[in-house]
C-alpha cells in the first residue's frame, strides 16, 4: 500500500495526503488520522478497492479527534474520469491512484466526476489542495507510522 | 485610440479573487469596454493564465486552514489556562464558510471567466513574424523563454501598428525587472524603435 504526499508551496507540510489500503477499517482510519495530524495536513483521502474516504480536520482540537469523516464514495466513482492510457482497470490500486493523482495535479478540469456530490468535494476541497502539486510517493503506512 | 499591450499579470489581476487596487487592472478593462483603448495580449499569456490561476486562487483564498489551526491553538491555550471566557470560534467558522464558498465559485467559474475576458482582447497569435521577433529577443536581453515569447509577440505587433501609422502605443506590465527598459539600453531602444511606451502598472 502506498502513500502520496502532495505539496504546493515551499512549505514542507503537505496540503493533501492520499493513502491506499486493502480495507479502510476503523484501525486503518485511526492510523491515517494520526498520520495526517503528525504531518500538519488538514485533508486526506483514504482509498481501498471499493471506497474512498475523505477525512478532514475540523480544527476542533489539536489531536486525532479533530479529524472527521467528511464523506465516503465509491473508489471507481471518484476516479471515473481518469484516462487510463492502456493501464488495465485490474492494475493495482496503488498504480491507479498514482495515475489519477498525477492527472488531477496537472489537468484537474478533466477529472471532475459527473456525480454532483463528489464534484462538490472536488470544487470545495480537493482541487485547491491537489492542483499543480508536487507528488511524493512513500512506502506503506505501517512503515511510516512505525518510523 | 490608444493601443495597450498587456500580458499574463494583467489577466491574473483581473481574474484573481482579491485584486490589488493600486494596480488598477480592472480600470483598464473598463476603458476598453468604453471603447477608449484596444487591449492586446500575447497568445502564450492566455495559456499561462489557464495553468497559473488556480495557484493564485489558492494564495488569495486558501488561508482558512492556517486561520483555523491558529484558532485551535488559542482554544487549547484558553482551556489549559482554564480561562472562563474561553475562545469564541464562531466568527472564525463563519469566515471559513465564506472562504470555502468563494473558493468553490472561483474554481468552478475559472475557465468561463478566462474565456470571457480573453474574448474582449485582441490575441497576438504566434505568426511567422512573431516567431521571428521572438528569436531576435536574445540579442536584446537575456530572458526566460516565456518572457522571450511575450516580448517577441508585443514587439512584433507594435511594429505592425507603427507601420500602419498608429502612434499611441503602450505596454503595461507588472514585470518591470524582466521587461522594464530602465536598466537596459537595448530594451529601451527596442521599445523606442516601435514607439512603445513602457508602464510598470495599469494606470495609464
Amino acid at each position: 500500500m502506498a502513500q502520496f504526499l502532495l505539496r504546493n508551496t515551499p512549505d514542507y507540510r503537505p496540503t493533501l495526503i492520499v493513502q491506499t489500503c486493502n480495507q479502510a477499517d476503523d484501525k486503518v482510519i485511526s492510523a491515517f488520522k494520526t498520520f495526517l495530524l503528525r504531518n500538519g495536513c488538514s485533508l486526506g483521502l483514504l482509498f481501498d478497492p471499493n471506497k474512498c474516504l475523505i477525512i478532514r480536520d475540523t480544527f476542533s482540537a489539536m489531536e486525532e479527534d479533530s479529524f472527521e469523516l467528511g464523506a465516503t464514495f465509491r473508489t471507481d466513482a471518484v476516479m471515473s474520469k481518469t484516462k487510463w492510457h492502456g493501464l488495465a482497470r485490474s492494475e493495482s490500486l496503488d498504480r491507479r491512484v498514482e495515475l489519477w493523482l498525477h492527472q488531477l495535479a496537472s489537468k484537474w478540469e478533466d477529472l471532475i466526476p459527473d456525480d454532483a456530490d463528489i464534484a462538490a468535494w472536488f470544487y470545495s476541497d480537493i482541487i485547491l489542495h491537489a492542483a499543480a502539486a508536487r507528488i511524493e510517493k512513500r512506502g506503506t503506512s505501517q512503515e511510516e507510522n512505525a518510523a | 485610440m490608444k493601443h495597450v499591450f498587456v500580458e499574463t499579470n494583467f489577466l491574473v489581476e483581473v481574474l484573481r479573487p482579491l485584486p490589488t487596487p493600486q494596480k488598477r487592472a480592472r480600470d483598464l478593462l473598463k476603458r476598453r469596454e468604453q471603447g477608449e483603448i484596444t487591449l492586446y495580449i500575447p497568445w502564450c499569456s492566455v495559456t499561462e493564465v489557464r495553468r497559473t490561476l488556480i495557484d493564485i486562487i489558492r494564495r488569495d483564498l486558501g488561508f482558512h486552514d492556517e486561520m483555523q489551526r491558529f484558532a485551535g491553538l488559542q482554544m487549547k491555550a484558553a482551556r489549559e489556562a482554564k480561562r472562563e471566557a474561553g475562545f469564541d470560534n464562531r466568527e472564525i467558522k463563519k469566515l471559513k464558510a465564506l472562504a470555502e464558498n468563494a473558493t468553490t465559485e472561483a474554481i468552478k467559474s475559472k475557465n468561463d471567466r478566462i474565456s470571457h475576458l480573453v474574448a474582449s482582447l485582441e490575441i497576438i497569435q504566434p505568426s511567422e513574424r512573431v516567431i521571428e521577433k521572438t528569436m531576435e529577443v536574445c540579442d536584446i536581453k537575456t530572458l526566460k523563454p516565456f518572457d522571450e515569447m511575450v516580448l517577441g509577440a508585443v514587439l512584433a505587433r507594435a511594429e505592425e501598428l507603427q507601420q500602419a501609422g498608429e502612434r499611441d502605443l503602450h505596454f503595461c506590465t507588472l514585470d518591470k525587472s524582466d521587461l522594464g527598459p530602465a536598466n537596459n539600453p537595448n530594451l529601451k531602444l527596442a521599445y523606442d524603435q516601435c514607439g512603445l511606451i513602457f508602464h510598470a502598472d495599469f494606470s495609464l
